[in-house]
């Protein structure tokens, strides 16, 4: 019976890498049609940025080298990615204050080390009426995702569903992408909705209409529910107007949609030949790799180049028995400097940095139209608002950055930062090397320095 | 049972022969809080919670009199109520007021703290944030509408949830990925409801062979058909010779002889321009007719061919000949829709057959999204709202798309307005109107009933009542019939599984090294046996304290089982008479002890701080940081029981205020294992589940402390359960002016023993529930402008 779930985990990774191969081979040429438009634009291939969010901080002694400059052995827990190593950078000392309540002595820090990964900003306590700000991927995506057919996609893989805690809505602590202050992007966790909204010719609601026909009564559709919409404004009050006001941007954001799949003719959709999921897969460490294999294909096909990942919820209990042991990861994180729950926690944390590592190896086998692989082009954030489960604490965050950005970004090194760096240094840089016109994100001072190729 | 408002006029009276005689001099004398309150705080709080000094951020020395400690003292006074209801304050090593002089601080700020915030009985009532549908109520009402289970929200994003529940206006968010999969969900569900004529299969028939005739613009081409009588889908091509391609293609008339349709283009491809559409013949028909629309006779396709740019064609047959052609036109049919074969969704939705004429379809198409559209957004509709749905009709009409999928189009657009997605209650004219509260119409009245009992629509006798305006005269009628419907099945599951936090129980994990017994057949049963005891207590009108503490428990034989209860066989519930009190209420219930367990050890602190939470309505503040949890491991476990590791935590001072509440709580039910069987020992160490409450109350194990629970915390357990169903009848977190709502359904509830439906009664007959609200902003406004005139 114990050794039930390792044997059939075994069979299942098996069956993985034989999906996998057939995949692969399609979808390059799949990406190189997706490239040659953009090579024939004369531009280099663009920047994907894909952030990772692991809940419950890491155990902090095996994380961080023990020096700064090269990298040249990595710490215990990274060593999965050891193959990536000149695409890996490392930090220490960067800290995100805005996860601090300020005061409120209500706050447990899973929810605002969540909130603020991404946004550099201080949830705002409400049980309903959430606020932050905007996050780095949306900031992005509303930058270049006019360009692509979905600005951004957000996965996830445990139910969004997250009650309220100590006054602040459970929302903090599950979503980590926000559209703005008060419009969380909500995740997907069904690999087999992700597959169809990528290739959303395979979703046509009504079966016997062609796209084009279902798309003009869309239109027509979208266009009466706006007037709808524009109506009764008029007749409601402030606080009902704000979301309406979300409706409304809703609205005008999947007639932009619509118009840009009527401007792209149906040669240049891209087909992967990659199979449509048939749902989500009882097996976790599954649903995590096939997640990886959308993002990578959303990449490669160019239908978006923002990504989030909430690999599991903030403060989530779940267990991962076939590490094993069946502790609850966040009971675990409450360690109290126990050497059997380090332990444990060093091998989930190595578990999720094994998966990250799936798909970096994926992303580097993917080559672009300029000869760079997709890795190469990308920037990849993975990390936890929180440092160390027992203390809830956020200084000296464990983060770090695969990719090189198209190039801009010098990578293969370890940066001491001084103490109580603003994690926002970092997403400012980001930014910035992903050509986002700003000089200020959240709680920024200044570009985290040491990053410019 | 002692009752705080009794002792108010004790203390009154003890202290008023002294005020009398110094009421002129004192005028102290005439304010309560200095009469009342401030003598009981000087004597047990103020040597802790004095200015500068002030533990807790509670600082009880600065308020004057009466009106400034209601004025600063809000927020305040909600905390000491709790600390003196949960007698954490003052703490045990100082001086404890006296019972009586307890229930006298407690009923100061009660009656004249909260009540007063409440602002009495005219007091504008929060709005409801107007809601989106969640995901379970979309399903619902999707499936109360059209008579189909498709459980669409699947594909939908999980929901936000604020003050617990899921159905909370403010906090439920929209975001483009949601109108994407309500498009999507629209679509789906019409195209489950209604059968569309499908042409496949019919060979072609062409019409007109191998002729073409040019089409004039002021007179018809007409030649002859032999068509059987019955539907047909026909494919026209028009040929323009000389005319640019970018000229618009004209409007059609066609007929073919009863029928007659006006046609827009469907595609233009180089000089063919092709039609594409669903047509009748009736007996005797004979003629295809086609002809411009009238208003084409001016427009761009006729024109003199001078003024035509010369633009030679490149199909041999016109010979350069410029102007239209008929060209071809090839029909499939005769297609019949046999009504035995469409789906009762289909006929009940569509209720109109229309006859062979634009006329004829237009009407059913009125009459058909009239009805639909009333429903789907729970009103008569309003001026002008019909024609615009009806125009997107014409439109799928005119591009030649049978009735039905024309019709279907329309009502698409029905399940994507914001009219139906949200729980609308707008105002007749502009929103300046919206600052005053108003009653809300009995069709929103109807809607907030049926949303609240329902999770779903209204349906036909609730519209009924609304449409007559005798809603509000029949409502506990209503509320009776709508408890007794099966509908409100979905109000239990939805209401316990988040009161109760049943919904957690679908991902506990037990580990099933060490319970190898529990499975998905047992975890239902364990959520069914709650949702059971709620339905029962519920619908029989029983003692709401009848959760807490019962001598039944409705188990079918997989419960049963793990319960020990000998004599249950099958998969059906029942209800069996228990021997004592190990089972019965909701505390004891295998869903609670495991949804409240780790999954391979129970948590005596997760258990004593849901019923701190949950049942008792009096959360605990989160843990200080920097406090070691609890060693639990292994090794733990060989040197001392969970109960001795926890009072050595609890001997911090930082841990005990809150641990003393939660423990004892926690391990009264440590007889349950994390899974909720009955157990007398946990490892090596027999289980110890005495202990005591605040107060003083002793109990000897959780069979004695359900009673208690019952009995001395009723008043707790009562203002908990109504602050729960309130929130989730209104969609909205409470605010300081709905105490006074409370207080009136908790007066009410203990009058008529406890019986549950006074609380239902209370919400739905109260203000709150009734009228539409006035939103926070305007609310301050109103406030500062009654303050800024004193």
């Amino acid at each position: 019976m114990p050794n039930h779930p390792l044997s059939r985990r075994g069979l299942l990774r098996g069956l993985g890498a034989a999906v996998a191969l057939p995949w692969m081979e399609s979808l390059t040429t799949v990406a190189r049609a997706a490239g040659t438009a953009t090579a024939a634009a004369g531009t280099q291939p663009p920047v994907r940025i894909c952030c990772w969010y692991v809940p419950n901080g890491v155990h902090l002694p095996t994380w961080f080298p023990n020096r700064p400059g090269a990298l040249v052995d990595l710490p215990e827990t990274l060593r999965p990615l050891a193959f990536a190593r000149d695409s890996l950078n490392t930090f220490h000392g960067l800290t995100h204050n805005t996860a601090l309540t300020n005061g409120d002595t209500e706050g447990c820090g899973h929810g605002q080390g969540a909130a603020s990964f991404l946004t550099g900003a201080q949830a705002y306590k409400s049980q309903d009426a959430v606020k932050v700000g905007t996050s780095i991927d949306q900031l992005y995506a509303q930058h270049v995702g006019n360009a692509t057919r979905l600005p951004s996609l957000e996965l996830g893989c445990e139910s969004a569903r997250s009650g309220n805690a100590f006054g602040y809505s459970g929302t903090y602590k599950t979503l980590i992408s926000w559209r703005n202050a008060t419009s969380p992007a909500p995740y997907e966790m069904n690999p087999k909705v992700v597959f169809d909204r990528l290739f959303a010719s395979r979703s046509s609601g009504r079966a016997q209409a062609t796209i084009a026909e279902r798309d003009t009564y869309r239109k027509s559709i979208l266009d009466f529910v706006q007037d709808d919409a524009r109506t009764l404004r008029g007749r409601i009050n402030t606080g009902d107007r704000r979301k309406l006001d979300q409706y409304m941007t809703g609205v005008r954001e999947v007639e932009r949609r619509i118009q840009q799949a009527a401007s792209t003719s149906a040669a240049d959709l891209p087909r992967a030949d990659f199979t449509r999921p048939e749902g989500i897969p009882e097996d976790f460490d599954e649903h995590l790799r096939l997640m990886c294999n959308l993002m990578v294909l959303a990449f490669q096909t160019d239908t978006t180049r923002a990504s989030t990942f909430m690999v599991t919820k903030e403060a989530t209990d779940r267990n991962y028995p076939w590490l094993g042991f069946t502790d609850g990861h966040h009971e675990l994180s409450h360690h109290s400097n126990d050497d059997e729950k380090n332990r444990k926690l060093r091998e989930i944390d190595r578990y999720h940095i094994a998966i990250l590592g799936y798909m970096v190896e994926q992303m580097m086998a993917v080559e672009e139209s300029d000869g760079s692989n997709l890795l190469d082009n990308s920037l990849i954030l993975y990390g936890s608002g929180i440092s160390d489960g027992d203390r809830h604490d956020h200084v000296d965050l464990p983060v770090i950055t695969l990719g090189k950005g198209g190039g801009t970004f010098r990578t293969g090194q370890h940066l001491q930062c001084r103490a109580e760096t603003p994690m926002s240094n970092l997403l400012l840089a980001m930014l910035q090397q992903a050509g986002v016109p700003i000089n200020q994100f959240g709680d920024s001072t200044e570009p985290l320095p040491g990053l410019l190729a | 049972m002692t009752r705080p408002t009794l002792m108010l006029p004790t203390v009154a009276f003890l202290l008023l022969p002294l005020s009398a005689l110094a009421q002129d001099l004192d005028p102290a004398a005439n304010d309560p809080y200095q009469r009342t309150m401030w003598p009981l705080i000087e004597r047990y709080c103020v040597d802790c919670h004095a200015e500068g000094t002030a533990e807790g951020d509670i600082t009880l020395d600065i308020y004057a009199d009466q009106v400034s400690a209601l004025r600063d003292g809000g927020a305040t006074w909600l905390r000491v109520l709790d600390a003196l209801e949960n007698r954490v304050m003052p703490p045990a090593d100082k001086p404890q007021p006296s019972l009586a002089e307890f229930d006298a601080m407690i009923a100061w700020i009660e009656n004249e703290s909260l009540r007063a915030q409440a602002g009495g009985p005219n007091a504008p009532t929060p709005a409801v944030v107007m809601r989106r549908l969640n995901r379970q109520e979309y399903d619902n009402t999707i499936h109360d509408l059209l008579g189909l289970d498709l459980n669409l929200s699947e594909t939908f994003p999980a929901d936000d949830i604020g003050f617990g529940y899921d159905n909370v206006g403010s906090a439920l968010n929209i975001s483009p990925i949601h109108i994407e999969k309500y498009l999507e969900a629209a679509e789906r569900a019409l195209d489950a409801t209604i059968r569309l004529p499908d042409a496949d299969g019919f060979p072609p028939i062409e019409l007109i062979g191998l002729r073409t005739y040019p089409l004039p613009a002021d007179s018809p081409v007409e030649f002859e058909h032999s068509l059987k009588p019955g539907r047909y889908l026909a494919n026209f091509s028009l040929v323009r010779v000389g005319i640019p391609e970018a000229v618009p293609p004209p409007r059609l008339v066609i007929g073919f002889g009863t029928d007659q349709r006006t046609l827009a283009a469907a595609q233009v491809q180089d000089e063919t321009v092709v039609y594409r559409f669903w047509i009748e013949t009736v007996e005797g028909d004979k003629l295809v007719r086609v002809a411009l629309a009238p208003d084409e006779a001016e427009g761009p396709n006729v024109k003199p061919p001078a003024a035509v740019a010369a633009n030679v064609s490149g199909d041999q047959r016109y010979g350069g000949q410029i102007g239209l052609h008929v060209d071809s036109m090839v029909v499939h049919g005769p297609i019949t829709l046999d009504p035995a074969t469409l789906p009762p969704s289909h006929s009940t939705i569509l209720f109109e057959n229309p006859g062979p004429n634009d006329q004829s379809r237009l009407a059913a198409a009125r009459a058909i999204t009239e009805r639909f559209a009333t429903r789907a957004f729970r009103r008569p509709l309003r001026e002008g709202e019909l024609d615009r749905l009806l125009e997107i009709y014409e439109m799928a009409n005119e591009q030649g798309e049978s009735f039905e999928c024309a019709v279907q189009i329309t009502l698409t657009a029905v399940l994507a307005s914001p009219r139906f997605l949200y729980l609308v209650e707008p105002d007749d004219a502009s929103a300046e109107i919206a600052a005053a509260d108003r009653p809300l119409n009995d069709f929103e009245l109807a809607s907030r009933l049926s949303y609240f009992l329902w999770s779903s629509m209204p349906d036909e006798p609730l519209l009924d009542e609304a449409r007559r305006g005798t809603l509000r005269t029949n409502l506990k009628a209503q509320v009776v019939r709508m408890l007794e419907d099966s509908r409100a099945d979905r109000f239990i599951a939805n209401f316990t599984g988040q009161w109760l936090q049943l919904r957690r129980l679908a991902a506990a994990t037990p580990d099933p090294a060490l319970f190898p017994n529990f499975d998905d057949t047992l975890r239902d049963a364990m959520r069914q046996e709650t949702e059971r005891t709620f339905a029962y207590v519920l619908r029989k009108n029983h003692p709401a304290t009848e959760l807490l503490d019962a001598d039944y428990a409705f188990v079918n034989e997989p419960l049963a089982r793990h319960y020990g209860i000998d004599g249950v066989a099958g998969d059906n519930f029942r209800q069996v008479s228990l021997p004592d009190r190990r089972r019965g209420g909701v505390l004891t219930q295998a869903s609670v002890l495991t949804l409240t367990s780790n999954p391979n050890r129970t948590s005596p602190v997760k258990r004593g701080q849901w019923i701190l939470q949950q049942i008792l309505g009096t959360p605990p503040p989160p843990p200080p940081p920097n406090v070691p949890k609890l060693d639990e491991g292994a090794k733990a476990a060989e040197v001392a029981s969970l109960r001795d590791r926890l009072e050595i935590h609890r001997a911090n001072p930082q841990c005990a205020s809150c641990h003393s509440q939660m423990d004892p709580l926690g391990f009264s039910l440590e007889n349950y294992d994390a899974i909720g069987r009955w157990r007398e020992s946990d490892g090596a160490f027999p289980v110890d589940p005495s202990g005591e409450l605040a107060g003083g109350l002793e109990f000897a194990d959780a069979q004695e402390l359900k009673p208690l629970l019952a009995h001395s915390a009723a008043k707790k357990f009562n203002r908990a359960l109504i602050r729960n169903l309130l929130t989730y009848a209104l969609g909205r977190g409470l605010e300081p002016q709905d105490f006074a709502t409370i207080e009136t359904i908790r007066d009410r509830l203990a009058a008529d023993n406890n019986r549950i439906h006074n609380i239902l009664f209370g919400i739905v007959e109260s203000p709150a529930f009734q009228n539409r609200g006035v939103p926070e902003a305007t609310r301050d406004q109103l406030s500062s402008r009654i303050t800024g005139g004193d």
